[in-house]
């Protein structure tokens, strides 16, 4: 327990600085430069869509290009929005996301518990196999996945998005399991001793440690499933049905080409706003989680 | 841990065991076999058949393959782009995200701000992506050539070149690099502040410290956000699709987009089959090349636990 | 312990997620089942209503094509019908068919958008003679000419022309930069080597050598389109080609037509410079149908479009004026006018749940019922010959819409729409020949006899029971 407490505080608190008195002030002005002139090239191209999001159409094939709209058009946003069902599209996508999230979660760690935690003949084949599995590209069973949704018929349904996440992600597993075996096994030997079953253990002893890890899962997946385009492409056909980044895409059949760029800007910004706002709650525990997990080694 | 054991295997306390731990990876267990296991068996079995998901599969043997590799001139094209975009693209990513995680070690004000910053693209949905650089790389009102057909200078054809559009691609790429910055920064705030002074008592100047002391220590975060990074990148198809759907003259017709093109386009589900099974190959052959040339430079820290 | 208190700090945080997830849950949870999507109307629908109410996909899109089509549904639920129509906007319709057809789940109804030929040729859509035969509202040789023909396979007729069809061909172009150029409109060029001059003449560069306005654009409006169903491939007719032979089902871009063909267009993007020109298109558009497009937004001088060019311009470049000419032929055909009629079909895919009903309701997408609204929203004139008279009222004022429709008169060759097989492939490989050739990859001579060898190796490959040696 005092380990991974040490551990843990290290991953937040302390940065790797090394004193370096006579150069200290130019040092920290170099550093501030390039900190911030990097940040605005990564920044850059969202700035601009954002901006752009927000002009008249002279303002949006203006030369040279005009950074800060004036005046301002707010009413892209409402106008962008109406073309398709965008209010649906969120909810799809929201729906997916999180259904999709609890179960990667839950699967992943229930899958790691037995992968970590328990001692059984053939664990290590078997973790073995999970992992090369994330060698096979999702376009060799792209073709055959879609036959089986199609016998099975899940299509034009979630079910061959959501499913598959209930029944463990190679990836989360893999994630879970290193942070797993950091665990004290002491900690489980105890539990066991009075009486609990390793149902109990994973529940009350593991999952409360492993909550920052957790968080890193369900962020990952969360975010996948957001960013999803070529598998709703393949199972969904009814645009009731679609995820927000489909929904994108109808919107740019609409405005063919190079039409209504202010549009295509504002729904790509309504596109990009429930991640980042859901990042920005979760981002110290997502730093945290990655620094406790295996990831990194 | 793992270690093997020569007792007799079928104890029953070892059979109890072994029923626990099956029952712990069930979910994973089903999933594989249904959605794995059947589906690469059943795609091996397609690709050696001429089949359009219309009508039922029909059996040609290997005449897939020998279309892939002796008259299919498109594949050479496709081969040499994904290789391109994984030999040059996945190294550019990792070190973009390096350079930023280090660069965002060290202390200053403001760091959770400037760590979202660079983290959001990472968030960006492929689809908005794909909108987003459309226009920042539109050749006359993007921000770019906007600005240089002002300064009167001739225009950059970011998308519309051949030359450019790969380049312009692994930018897009390097630009999302958020996960990979995050999983760096983690790795290096775990290298020992004891290395570092043992490092300035040698005399050793900041990049001495840098080379000889942070990436050795960081080289298992290095190979795992490389490997997953080209394992992704072997599949590269979204933003490629949308943005440039192959062309300019096939210089972006990537694995996965003349996989796809294939499958739902021509109604090759056979071909396509072949063709990812190949890219599997591919795939595994440059995981274990991967592994066998980095054995001698990842350093793990002391400990045998994973 | 440190941890106890990180926990409830982000139990915290978790917590204003949860909340906030739970809102948005419980919002999601009204709105479907107020939406008549097609998930509940197929499966939670009493078994009699269900069967009432027919699914119909299209792939129009757009403001004023979403405008036609719902002016369709409701014309339709409105009158005096035994079922309902439920329509459907659907983007990427050609994966989407294929998948729903494979799938089990088609639409009752098809419009629009899909590899027609390949799904002919796969037995993935109903045949529809028996149907035709029997119907009083469609006769067939009520459509024009080649229509009927575009939509059959070995014999059998697989669609009815429906909602968009017309004359594919006609070079408009920008009265305004001709006239700045120097050049009148009379004497609009009869040849490619004609056009050629004008397109130098009308090609303009700023000081940095960036191209501003371009000529003609070979692979812009319909010239770069088919070999399709709907649309001819342009740059083998013009030059006589006919490069999908029917009856034989072999292919002939081995030709020296189309070498000569593949020449011209490089000609005339070699004089722009490639990427110069693949950059300017790139960035405003192609076609008609937004008024960023480079032709109607002003920066591309000429352009070849079919029939429904001027009452899109009308709508997307209101300020100009343009006019049209027959398009230019090659020296050694000098002075033939060359014109096709195309259309789309409606088609009832295999497993439609009800296909006598969808064709009820395909007959009633042929009628005046339908068209009227669609030409007033689009433009579009549908397959009926009656549609085709240049002096009918509706068409008063609109002289480059009539001259279209005087072409089917007097046209010297009507070209007919090809029924290929493997119709997506031989488009990409149109696609990647055209590529290969200005970007100077290959020789015209190579490309041409490289993309015979792939298509018929593919015909081959595909369809091994058609091909006979």
């Amino acid at each position: 327990m005092e380990i991974l407490n040490a551990k843990r505080k290290s991953a937040i608190n302390v940065p790797t600085r090394v004193r370096f008195a006579p150069y200290t002030v130019l040092r920290r002005l170099i550093l501030y430069v390039t900190v911030i002139s990097f940040s605005l090239l990564f920044a850059a191209p969202l700035i601009w869509m954002i901006s752009t999001s927000l002009k008249t159409d002279p303002q949006v094939y203006h030369v040279p290009p005009i950074w800060i709209p004036n005046p301002i058009r707010l009413a892209n946003y409402p106008e962008a929005l109406s073309i398709r069902p965008f209010g649906i599209f969120t909810l799809n996508t929201l729906r997916y996301a999180l259904t999709s999230t609890v179960g990667a979660v839950m699967s992943a760690a229930v899958v790691a518990y037995g992968f970590s935690r328990l001692q059984w003949p053939g664990r290590n084949v078997l973790f073995f196999l999970c992992l090369a599995t994330m060698m096979i590209p999702f376009q060799v069973r792209m073709v055959p996945l879609y036959i089986t949704f199609k016998n099975l018929d899940w299509l034009n349904s979630y079910k061959p998005l959501i499913i598959p996440a209930f029944l463990g992600i190679p990836y989360y597993i893999f994630l879970l399991r290193q942070f797993f075996l950091t665990i004290p096994q002491e900690l489980s030997d105890a539990a066991r001793v009075d009486g609990a079953n390793e149902l109990n253990i994973l529940l009350r002893i593991i999952l409360p440690l492993a909550k920052p890890a957790l968080a890193v899962v369900g962020l990952l997946q969360f975010m996948a499933a957001w960013d999803n385009f070529l598998g709703p492409l393949i199972y969904l056909s009814n645009e009731s049905l679609f995820p927000i980044a489909l929904g994108l895409r109808q919107l740019r059949s609409d405005s063919v080409e190079a039409l209504m760029w202010p549009y295509m800007m504002a729904a790509s910004t309504m596109t990009i706003l429930p991640v980042v706002v859901l990042f920005f709650f979760v981002q110290r525990t997502f730093v945290e989680g990655i620094s406790i997990t295996g990831i990194k080694g | 841990m793992g270690v093997a054991t020569n007792r007799k295997f079928w104890a029953p306390r070892q059979q109890r065991e072994l029923l626990k731990g099956l029952l712990f990876v069930s979910p994973w267990l089903l999933g594989f076999a249904g959605f794995t296991v059947y589906p690469i068996l059943a795609s091996l079995y397609y690709s050696l058949t001429q089949y359009d998901i219309l009508r039922p599969p029909r059996f040609i043997g290997l005449a897939n393959y020998h279309q892939l590799f002796f008259q299919d001139e498109v594949f050479r094209f496709v081969l040499y782009n994904t290789l391109y975009l994984v030999v040059i693209g996945v190294p550019a990513g990792v070190v973009t995200a390096f350079m930023v995680a280090s660069l965002l070690n060290n202390e200053m004000k403001l760091r959770p701000l400037f760590r979202t910053l660079f983290f959001v693209p990472a968030l960006v949905p492929a689809v908005a992506a794909a909108e987003v650089w459309r226009w920042v790389y539109n050749t006359n009102f993007g921000v770019v050539n906007s600005l240089l057909k002002w300064g009167g200078m001739s225009i950059i054809p970011f998308l519309s070149s051949p030359d450019l559009a790969k380049p312009s691609l692994i930018l897009i790429h390097m630009w999302a690099q958020g996960t990979a910055i995050v999983i760096f920064l983690a790795a290096l705030q775990d290298v020992p502040r004891s290395l570092y002074d043992a490092a300035l008592v040698d005399g050793a100047n900041l990049w001495h410290r840098f080379w000889n002391v942070t990436i050795p220590m960081c080289t298992p975060t290095i190979l795992f956000v490389a490997l997953t990074s080209m394992i992704n990148m072997f599949q590269y198809f979204t933003i490629g699709w949308l943005l440039t759907e192959g062309g300019p003259n096939q210089s972006t017709e990537f694995y996965g987009i003349y996989l796809y093109r294939n499958a739902f386009l021509f109604f090759k589900m056979g071909y396509a089959s072949a063709l990812s099974w190949i890219l599997f190959l591919i795939i595994v052959a440059f995981t274990i090349l991967i592994f066998r040339a980095s054995q001698r430079r990842v350093y793990y820290a002391g400990d045998g636990e994973s | 312990m440190s941890h106890d208190r990180m926990t409830r700090r982000e139990f915290l945080r978790w917590s204003v997620v949860g909340a906030g997830s739970i809102g948005i849950a419980a919002c999601m949870a009204a709105p479907p089942a107020a939406l008549p999507s097609a998930e509940t109307t197929g499966q939670n629908d009493e078994p009699d209503k269900a069967s009432t109410q027919l699914v119909w996909w299209h792939g129009w899109g757009g403001p004023s094509g979403l405008a036609a089509m719902t002016a369709i549904e409701d014309a339709f639920n409105t009158g005096d019908h035994s079922f309902q129509i439920e329509r459907v906007h659907v983007d990427e319709m050609n994966q989407k068919i294929l998948v729903a057809i494979a799938g089990g789940t088609p639409p009752d109804i098809g419009v629009c958008c899909a590899q027609y030929a390949q799904l002919y040729s796969r037995n993935a859509v109903v045949p529809l003679d028996d149907y035709i035969d029997a119907s009083i509202v469609i006769k067939r040789d009520a459509f024009v000419q080649g229509l009927f023909e575009s939509m059959q396979w070995l014999g059998k007729t697989y669609g009815v022309p429906a909602i968009e069809a017309g004359p594919r061909y006609g070079i408009m172009y920008n009265n305004a930069l001709i006239a700045e150029a120097g050049l009148e409109a009379a004497n609009f060029p009869t040849t490619w080597d004609e056009m050629y001059e004008w397109h130098v003449a009308l090609s303009k560069f700023d000081s940095a050598g960036n191209v501003s306005t371009i000529g003609f654009d070979p692979r812009d409006g319909t010239s770069r389109n088919g070999p399709a169903t709907n649309i001819p491939q342009f740059w083998a007719i013009n030059y006589g080609l006919d490069a999908w032979d029917s009856e034989t089902l072999t292919f002939h871009y081995d030709r020296q037509e189309y070498v000569e063909a593949l020449a011209t267009i490089k000609r005339f993007y070699d004089y722009v410079g490639v990427e110069q020109m693949e950059s300017l298109r790139s960035s405003t558009g192609t076609w008609v149908n937004t008024p960023s497009a480079q032709f109607p937004a002003g920066i591309l001088a000429t352009l070849n479009i079919g029939y429904y060019g001027p009452g899109e311009l009308a709508i997307n470049a209101p300020d100009k004026e343009f006019g049209v000419a027959w398009v230019p032929v090659p020296e050694a055909r000098s002075g033939i006018k060359m014109q096709s009629v195309g259309g789309i079909p409606a088609y009832i895919p295999v497993g439609s749940k009800d296909p006598d009903r969808a064709f009820e309701f395909i007959e009633f997408l042929t009628t005046d019922a339908v068209q009227t609204p669609v030409f007033e929203a689009t433009g579009w004139l549908g397959g009926r010959k009656e549609w085709y008279d240049p002096d009918l009222p509706r068409y008063a004022g609109r002289d480059v819409l009539r001259w279209y429709l005087q072409s089917v008169n007097e046209a010297d060759e009507m070209w007919a729409c090809p029924v290929i097989p493997i119709q997506a492939f031989v488009e990409d490989q149109r696609e990647k020949t055209y590529a290969a050739v200005i970007f100077g990859e290959k020789t015209p001579e190579q490309a041409a006899i490289d993309m015979h060898t792939a298509c018929t190796e593919e015909l081959r490959n595909e369809f091994p029971d058609l091909v006979t040696e």
